[in-house]
This record gives C-alpha cells, structure tokens and sequence, in this order.
C-alpha cells in the first residue's frame, strides 16, 4: 500500500512543480551597449512600452551605469516579444526567468 | 531640420545629400542583412543568454522577420528618400535603418564606449568613422523631431 501511495504523490508533485516552474515570471533586460545612443534608448523605451519619458530616462541611466535593466516582466511568450521588438530596434535585449 | 506639423506628419529639412547618403548606405545593408558577416550579427543578438537550446528556437522563429522588418523600412527609404513630408511610421523606419547602419558600422569599427576620435584622414578606416558620426548626427535629428 505505502508503494501505491506514494507513486501518485510523487507525480503530482512533478506536475506542481513544472506548474509553477513556468508560471514564474519571465524579465526582459536590457544591456548596455556601446554604440547605441542614450536620447535613441530611452526614445525606443518610451515608444515601445509607452512608459512615461521620466520613466524611460531612469531606465536608460540605469542601463547606461548600472550596465543593464528591467524593462518588462511577464510571460514567457510576452518576454519574447518584448524581446523580439527591442531586437528589432538594434537593443541589446535578453531575457531570463525570474528567480 | 525635422519638425513635426500639426496635422501629425513630419517635415524633414535635412540638405538633399544626406537622404541620399542614407539611400546608398541602406542598398549595401539590404545587400548584407541576411549575411553571416560578423558585424550583422550585432542586429540579431542573443535573446536567452544561459539557455542555447531556447537561444537557438527564438532565433529560428524570430530571424526573418527581423530580416523582413529591416528591409521593410530600407524599402521605405528608398520610397521616400525624395519626400519632405513624411508619416510618423516612415519617419519611424528611416530611424530603424539609421540605427541599424550606424550598429553595423560600429561594430565594424570596433567602437568602445569612450571613443570619439579625431579622425585621422590617411587611416584606412576613414570613410568608415565618417560615416559613423554622419548616421550619429542623423539619428540625434530625427530622435529629436519625434520626441518633440
């Protein structure tokens, strides 16, 4: 009996545990670049995600200094597209699962 | 030289040349843009940093369309490279194409985060540098007029 018990339990802690694997939620960064201007990022921030241009200014600076920054979060399949948009527009965009 | 109307367009003033330089810039990217040369890898960068296998499926998905998108608004230079008045979504591609040949020369130059040099006009590199502060100057334009 305990054999039986236990094998459903295992699986449906699997199943739980991919579950919640992918629901975590994915962030987009940006990465700091040589080349890019710093007016033409914090632009592309503004019209790509319609963040105020306050807001995009801060994430620039923090590209600029920091090295890189967040700038979305979300799906997996959002982050790619958020990806995918930046990419498009010549920023060094990458993306990872949130800890 | 770019400054929006009120009725939403754009009016650019930039001297004939330098639509034209654009032009004849944007033909060689077209030419390039679906290469293997190194300094077009920089316009497909890497969108999964610590998972390659994830890595290698978004570029499958994702490579032409980016390739189609670039030689979408190269297209649209070449269509309106004469015109003075231009839609926020054309003045939006000469931006792209401006970026992109500006990344593209840049790489290929090699440029650090510090580098503004004199240029030196025997280096071979030259014309290269010229072109770079060329497109840096345009794009500061045209950023200007759409942020205005």
């Amino acid at each position: 009996m305990a054999d039986i018990d236990t094998a459903p339990v295992e699986t449906e802690e699997t199943d739980t545990d991919v579950l919640v694997d992918e629901d975590r939620p994915w962030i987009v960064l940006v990465w700091n670049d040589p080349i890019n201007t710093m007016d033409y990022v914090a632009f592309i921030f503004q019209k790509l995600f319609g963040y105020s241009k306050q807001k995009a200014e801060t994430l620039m600076l923090d590209v600029h200094e920091k090295g890189r920054a967040v700038v979305s979060s979300g799906t997996r399949s959002e982050s790619e597209g958020n990806v995918h948009k930046l990419h498009a527009h010549g920023l060094w965009a990458t993306m990872e699962q949130q800890e | 030289m770019i400054r929006r109307r009120s009725d939403g367009r754009y009016l650019q003033g930039f001297p004939d040349h330098v639509p034209q330089q654009i032009l004849y810039l944007a033909e060689q990217l077209d030419q390039m843009v679906d290469s293997d040369a190194p300094e077009v890898r920089r316009l497909f960068p890497t969108a999964y940093a610590n998972d390659p296998e994830k890595d290698a499926g978004y570029h499958a998905l994702a490579r032409d369309g980016l390739i189609e998108g670039r030689r979408a608004a190269i297209a649209t230079i070449r269509r309106t490279a004469e015109e003075e008045i231009l839609s926020e979504d054309e003045l939006m591609d000469w931006l792209t194409v401006v970026n992109d040949l500006r990344l593209v020369v840049g790489t290929r130059l090699d440029v650090s985060e510090d580098d503004q040099p004199e240029i030196d006009e025997d280096s071979p590199d030259a014309e290269l540098w010229l072109a770079y502060y060329f497109l840096g100057q345009v794009l500061h334009e045209i950023v200007q007029g759409l942020s205005g």
